[in-house]
């Protein structure tokens, strides 16, 4: 956790110092806006480049402070029923490089009443999200995603980092990357996992279903698995650990590859497909309820449990 | 949280019930060819981006639905169709049948069109590392398409294959979509 807290103070530090210091603000301009919000309705955020702080708080309002570049035309605070639009409107050049300048970017904390859910769009735009108990939608091409999720999470970026601290009513948390790492801690549920190149380290609490899937990134997935829950990782060329919180789980276990090594904690071995150069390992734990499946081509799969 | 993706069996006796093939309520290619239209030859008049970034959004959401509703019909009898990744290569396997038809070559073109323009609206470094893992995806694609010529029946690689597959059209569509921010939420 300490690197986490150390990130998020110097995050809101240096948001703070931009906002204040005319000296750094340069030609840039300052943001406070405010609109009354429900307290659980849906807020949307938007930004091409800079940074972005979500806060839940107390107050059913929306509050926008923090600072904008030369580049940025306006930011928007609207509403309409339960839903708050925070909108960041960049004068775009043409052949312009999104988020290559910058005086196109918005450093902006966004306020929002704790129990909304929060929809945020960005193109190379960091986020940090905390405090925010609704569910949340995220999308990013190369900006990284901080967030704390108390319910349902989407995230999806290109090269961006996701890293997500997940509660235990979070049910469904589904993250996809292009080359972007995964760190999720927490949740349970419905866990679902996609990358290209990037790496995953998971750890989350007793799931009914994990699906990762991989091109070359290697995972490390711990997690426990309901009685009658589904585990399934597949990956080219990627490794893939996983490690098994509160024993071996009932389960059948099926595990697949045309050259990787596959290999367990507790003593299974291998074996050799009978008409190609592939191996397997299969075998039924105890009553067999649950399922955990890997495929790859080339990477290698552990299963372990915390026992072992 | 979906109770059928607890019951396996009962999901799999569903999907065996459902009907081999789904026509669409009406023709949709002549409204996403028209869209695709639009989007091929999108001007830079800050006047015409939101309609035409619109009607890209549109077009990439319609293209990923067709795409996945075609990659979710039943096999054919084997695997013939060269993607344009790995054109050229003739391999045969069994499982996966990579979609065919001038619609799905057609769908395919546009999009990977559409992900080009907007590959360039991304800074380079973004750009190199979007364009890497495209090549790191080629790679295992071909990586997988070689071992299919050792075991051509191995139901491993006809998933790995179909995952590498759905993979190289995810890639597009993120790029495609995530970008539609930049496209839509600015003016000169």
């Amino acid at each position: 956790m300490k690197p986490t807290i150390v990130r998020n103070t110097f995050f809101s530090l240096a948001l703070t110092v931009t906002a204040l210091s005319p000296a750094v603000a340069g030609n840039k301009r300052t943001i406070d806006e405010h609109r009354a919000a429900d307290a659980a309705g849906q807020v949307e955020i938007d930004n091409v480049s800079g940074r972005i702080e979500v806060v839940g708080w107390d107050q059913a309002e929306v509050a926008v402070s923090g600072t904008i570049g030369s580049q940025v035309e306006k930011v928007d605070v609207t509403g309409s029923g339960n839903h708050t639009t925070v909108h960041v409107e960049v004068k775009q050049s043409p052949g312009m490089h999104v988020g290559s300048e910058s005086s196109s970017d918005a450093n902006l904390v966004v306020h929002v009443p704790k129990g909304s859910s929060v929809t945020t769009t960005l193109v190379s735009a960091d986020l940090s999200v905390r405090g925010v108990t609704g569910s949340q939608q995220i999308q990013t091409v190369s900006g990284d995603i901080d967030a704390a999720v108390a319910r349902d999470a989407r995230v999806r970026s290109v090269s961006g980092d996701v890293k997500l601290v997940a509660g235990p009513e979070s049910k469904v948390l589904e993250v996809g990357t292009v080359s972007g790492d995964i760190t999720l801690n927490g949740g349970g549920g419905d866990v679902t996992l996609n990358t290209v190149s990037g790496d995953g380290h998971v750890t989350v609490g007793t799931t009914s279903r994990v699906s990762v899937k991989t091109v070359s990134g290697d995972f490390a997935v711990v997690a426990g698995l309901a009685a009658d829950g589904r585990l399934e990782a597949e990956s080219v060329s990627g490794d893939i650990l996983i490690r098994f919180t509160g024993g071996v789980p009932p389960a059948d276990f099926d595990l697949q590859s045309f050259s990787g090594e596959l290999s367990t904690c507790f003593g299974q071995k291998s074996t050799r497909e009978g008409y190609g150069p592939g191996s397997r390992l299969s075998f039924r734990e105890g009553a067999g309820t649950a399922k955990v499946r890997a495929d790859t081509k080339s990477g290698d799969v552990t299963i372990c449990s915390e026992h072992h | 949280m979906n109770t059928d993706r607890r019951m396996p069996a009962s999901l799999d006796t569903q999907l065996a019930a459902l009907p081999r093939e789904v026509a669409p309520a009406r023709d949709l290619w002549p409204s996403i060819r028209a869209a695709m239209g639009t989007t091929a030859s999108a001007a830079p008049k800050p006047s015409r981006r939101w309609p035409l970034a619109f009607a890209a959004g549109v077009s990439v959401a319609t293209a990923a639905g067709l795409i996945g509703w075609q990659a979710m019909r039943p096999p054919g009898p084997s695997i013939e169709q060269a993607t344009p990744a790995s054109a050229g290569r003739n391999v045969l396997g069994a499982g996966f049948a990579i979609p065919e038809g001038n619609d799905y070559l057609a769908t395919r073109v546009s999009l990977e069109k559409t992900y080009r323009e907007r590959l360039g609206l991304l800074k380079p470094t973004t750009r190199r590392r979007v364009e890497a893992d495209l090549a790191v995806i080629r790679a295992a694609n071909a990586d997988i398409r070689d071992a299919l010529v050792a075991d051509p029946q191995s139901p491993v690689l006809n998933r790995l294959l179909q995952g590498i597959w759905q993979q190289e059209f995810d890639l597009y569509v993120s790029v495609a979509r995530n970008t539609d921010l930049a496209v839509i939420r600015t003016r000169s």
